[in-house]
């Protein structure tokens, strides 16, 4: 019986399947991603409709416009190219505006509610798959259309880049003007993007080192106005406040621990050495943390309140270190590029320290990374100082020096884009950015 | 990868031979079909053969010594004819006997080889009805056998032109076209994905793109991704951005499923 | 950007004009303020807390016109960039006052210690604070009463001239004698 001829297809079938298996592997391409970009992602933000006089006068997408450009990560789509200004989902014809170049789209509106309430609209879409991500509504009195407007940004944000927005939060510095000896020194609380300033303190006498409480709702500072220094707590909202620390010889860089109930406070006493000690601020109790003829000050507490991060010369020059607060702890230095470190500030997720180094001849903004102790230069004046973290740790404002004066810069933490606040008549200096006061999400 | 191209070379080794079959069967063998498929070099003239050298002997002179000895040859040889020709005659006599009793055997022989020869030509007949059965089914076998081989002569020449496209796509792969097609796609989706502040070092997202022959991107799927809604979302971004992608340099080599994997690596 | 800076424009009229929340002026600091901690001169608990000496030796506010004669017209001794040496003409100037002061043991002064604005601001206050140190120090050896000398640190908050180069900054770094009442 001859059984070679169906053998035989049997045979070569399995082999052909064996030959081609390769062949079906090859049938998925891989491809492995492993850096990306940082460009700006192109977004349009159409101009926010509005019934007459809802938006008081506020025009909200430029709002969120200089918002979203001034992290360096989005960049807005000119309005002069805008060939139709949508302000509902529905009315976006999505193919003229990917082809325009736009990533995303932003419609919204502002309308008027009964009880003089205005809302704010706006729908975010994606122009590359169709999606609508966003469509969210804040209400409030026509005063706080601006304050919409930056909530709208920080819902923009995050949903693009992944970071909770820090848009809707608080600055506050100080201000000086005139010539010595005639200065005007004023405390202002502003607007992150300085809109809304304020004044809450005015003195003839120095003013410096403001500080903001976990909660927002006050600023510990060093007052010069009894012409020694002393460190007050005021309640921003009512502008009640109380001294704190009147004590001989200086007083200075009040720190406000994480749970707020402790000052991390620098005292000279009348042997003029600072040093550092913790103020509980309930029962007036005080206890030393450093000692020694060093200066030893401007402390910053670390996230857990273990452990506080401070300036001392103690190796000759400023360097920054770092001591747990318990009994019997011994400072660990943690700076050790360049001769000058000082200021320390800790980013909200406490991995990074923002500083000023001195860089060559320079006094510049520095970020030391806390886990692999690389620093990187992040300004580029000659005199930057007082760097501060916004909340969702994504930016740091400093004071600088520009044309003789003295200005607020906000500066991405990639270092890449960075924004000025001046004031024409005024040197503005010490600026610290407020915590979050609103839930997230 | 190595069980892949031992089961490779296994195939190419050549198949078993066929042995012969029954009578009278057109065997079809390999030496044959290879014949059908390498072409006949057409006959060539053949020169006539050249005539074979002949050889001349030479003829033996007369001898008188010879001559006697030949005379006494030839009487010796009557008597030996004449004795022979008696013995002829008995034998003739006897034969003639023999041949009696022989002629009595053979017709008993004859009837029974004729009864035999009846028997074998029945036997024969059903042998050769048999055998012609026998000849049919393995005529029909055989043309069966004939249109298998024909088929997987068919078969062969399809697996060998695929061996052979197999054989181009290896040489293909070896020379790094896919692998350089495979790194200018990376590279421009590379470019086109702006990757949020939380896609870290960590992050591992597998993205399934199909695109068509100019490679637009028609439809991407997000595997198993460890990222939050914004990694994820630049991930489906940047596969639209990087749209269309790079053509292969060899067309063969298009294919329209891609695995994309996001790894950063700082 | 045009509108930050109209709007900081905004800031200091509206601080010369009224605002929502009027703003605090300077006072002298009264009992009424201070509930609590830390009063202006509560020298026991700095003093136990600070390791220092002398309470009641904060000195008042008041500053007096001082002796004018001379070199004692003159107030301030220079420093060099991070520096609290006292070296040339401050020797001499710090030494006539000196020689002033154990003269007039009622004479109290007030040490006020400068830094130039380069580097960061609360430890330019400990700098400041060093050389007031450095000139109290050299007074003591010279015979004056420690009652007699108080220190206080402005740091680069008090600025004599304005102005980002040496010109300015060399005028900076100083420590200023202030007779006090």
């Amino acid at each position: 019986m001859n059984k070679d001829s169906p053998m035989r297809m049997l045979w070569c079938t399995a082999l052909l399947c064996l030959s081609a298996w390769p062949v079906l592997s090859l049938a998925q391409l891989k491809i492995e991603i492993t850096s990306g970009v940082t460009d700006p992602i192109p977004v349009a933000i159409v101009p926010f409709a509005s019934t007459a006089g809802a938006d008081n006068g506020v025009d909200v997408a430029q709002i969120i416009q200089s918002d979203l450009e001034g992290t360096g990560r989005i960049k807005a789509m000119p309005r002069t190219a805008m060939t139709s200004t949508p302000s509902r989902a529905q009315d976006v014809q999505m193919a003229t505006w990917k082809s325009a170049g736009n990533d995303y789209v932003v419609v919204g509106r502002v309308t008027s509610l009964a009880g003089n309430q205005v809302a704010v609209d706006f729908e975010l879409l994606n122009a590359l798959t169709g999606q609508q991500l966003a469509n969210p509504r804040f209400t409030g009195t026509p005063a706080a259309v601006r304050d919409a407007a930056h909530r709208c940004s920080d819902v923009i944000y995050e949903k693009i880049l992944g970071v909770r927005g820090a848009f809707a939060t608080r600055i506050a510095y100080v201000s000086v003007e005139g010539q010595p000896p005639a200065q005007r020194y004023q405390l202002v609380i502003a607007d992150a993007d300085g809109a809304n300033a304020r004044v809450i303190l005015e003195s003839h006498q120095p003013m410096m080192s403001p500080a903001w409480s976990p909660d927002g709702q006050w600023l510990a500072y060093v007052s010069f106005e009894n012409k020694r220094s002393a460190i007050y707590v005021q309640q921003v909202s009512s502008g009640q406040r109380r001294l704190v620390s009147g004590r001989v010889g200086i007083n200075g860089a009040p720190a406000w621990s994480p749970d707020g109930k402790k000052l991390l406070v620098t005292l000279g006493g009348s042997a003029g050495t600072p040093n550092l000690y913790i103020l509980d601020l309930g029962t007036q109790q005080l206890t030393r943390l450093t000692d020694g003829p060093a200066i030893d000050t401007e402390g910053a507490w670390a996230a857990d309140g273990q452990s506080v991060y401070f300036t001392s010369d103690r190796s000759g020059g400023p360097q920054i270190y770092r001591i747990g607060i318990e009994p019997g702890a011994k400072p660990r230095r943690i700076t050790f590029g360049g001769s000058y470190n000082a200021r320390p500030r800790l980013s909200p997720d406490g991995t990074q320290l923002v500083m000023v180094t001195q860089d060559g001849p320079n006094y510049r903004i520095g970020v030391q990374d806390l886990n692999s102790g690389t620093v990187r230069v992040l300004s580029h004046g000659r005199l930057d100082a007082s760097p501060s973290f916004a909340p969702n740790g994504a930016m740091i404002i400093y004071s600088g020096i520009e044309g003789g004066h003295s200005i607020l810069q906000r500066v991405s933490v990639d270092g890449l884009t960075s924004q000025r606040l001046r004031a024409d008549s005024a040197e503005v200096r010490e600026p610290v950015w407020a915590p979050f006061t609103r839930p997230a999400g | 990868m190595a069980v892949l191209v031992y089961g490779y070379f296994q195939f190419r080794r050549p198949p078993p031979p066929i042995s012969a079959l029954a009578i009278d069967a057109t065997v079809v063998s390999q030496a044959t079909l290879d014949a059908a498929q390498r072409p006949v070099a057409p006959p060539q003239p053949v020169a006539p053969p050249s005539p074979p050298p002949q050889v001349v002997q030479p003829v033996p002179p007369p001898d008188q010594a010879a001559q006697q000895a030949a005379a006494q040859a030839e009487a010796e040889h009557q008597a030996a004819a004449e004795r022979a020709e008696a013995a002829h005659e008995h034998a003739a006599a006897q034969r003639a006997a023999d041949q009696l009793a022989a002629r009595k055997h053979a017709a008993a022989e004859e009837a029974a080889s004729a009864k035999a020869e009846r028997e074998a030509q029945a036997k024969a007949k059903a042998k050769a009805a048999e055998e012609q059965t026998a000849r049919r089914a393995a005529e029909a076998q055989a043309k069966a056998a004939a249109a298998a081989k024909m088929q997987a002569a068919a078969t062969q020449a399809d697996l060998q032109r695929s061996i052979a496209a197999e054989e181009r796509l290896q040489a293909a792969r070896a020379s790094g076209a896919l692998s350089s097609w495979a790194q200018q796609i990376q590279a421009r989706i590379q470019r086109a994905w702006i990757r949020p502040p939380s896609a870290r070092s960590g992050l591992d997202c597998t993205l399934y793109v199909t695109q068509v022959p100019g490679g637009e991107v028609v439809t991407v799927r997000l595997g198993a991704c460890n990222g939050d809604d914004a990694v994820k979302q630049s991930i489906l971004d940047a596969a639209y951005r990087a749209s269309p992608l790079p053509a292969p340099p060899d067309p063969n080599l298009f294919e329209r499923n891609l695995e994309v994997n996001f790894r950063p690596t700082d | 950007m045009r509108k930050i800076l109209s709007l900081m424009l905004l800031v200091t009229v509206m601080a010369l004009g009224a605002c929502a929340h009027k703003p605090i002026k300077d006072t002298t600091p009264a009992a009424s303020q201070v509930p609590g901690a830390g009063a202006q001169s509560d020298g026991a608990a700095a003093n136990g807390a600070a390791g220092g000496a002398g309470a009641g030796a904060a000195g008042s506010d008041v500053d007096v016109a001082g002796p004018q004669e001379g070199i004692l017209a003159q107030r301030i001794i220079y420093f060099a960039f991070d520096s609290s040496d006292i070296s040339g003409d401050g020797t001499a100037l710090v030494a006539a006052h000196a020689h002033y002061l154990v003269a007039h043991p009622n004479l109290h002064v007030r040490l006020e210690g400068n830094t130039d604005e380069r580097g960061s601001r609360e430890y330019n206050i400990g700098l400041g604070e060093r050389r007031a140190q450095a000139v109290r120090r050299s007074m003591l050896l010279q015979g004056v009463a420690e009652t007699q000398l108080s220190t206080v640190s402005y740091g680069a908050e008090r600025p004599a001239v304005e102005g980002h180069d040496e010109s300015a900054w060399s005028k900076n770094r100083r420590v200023v004698i202030n007779y006090v009442q």
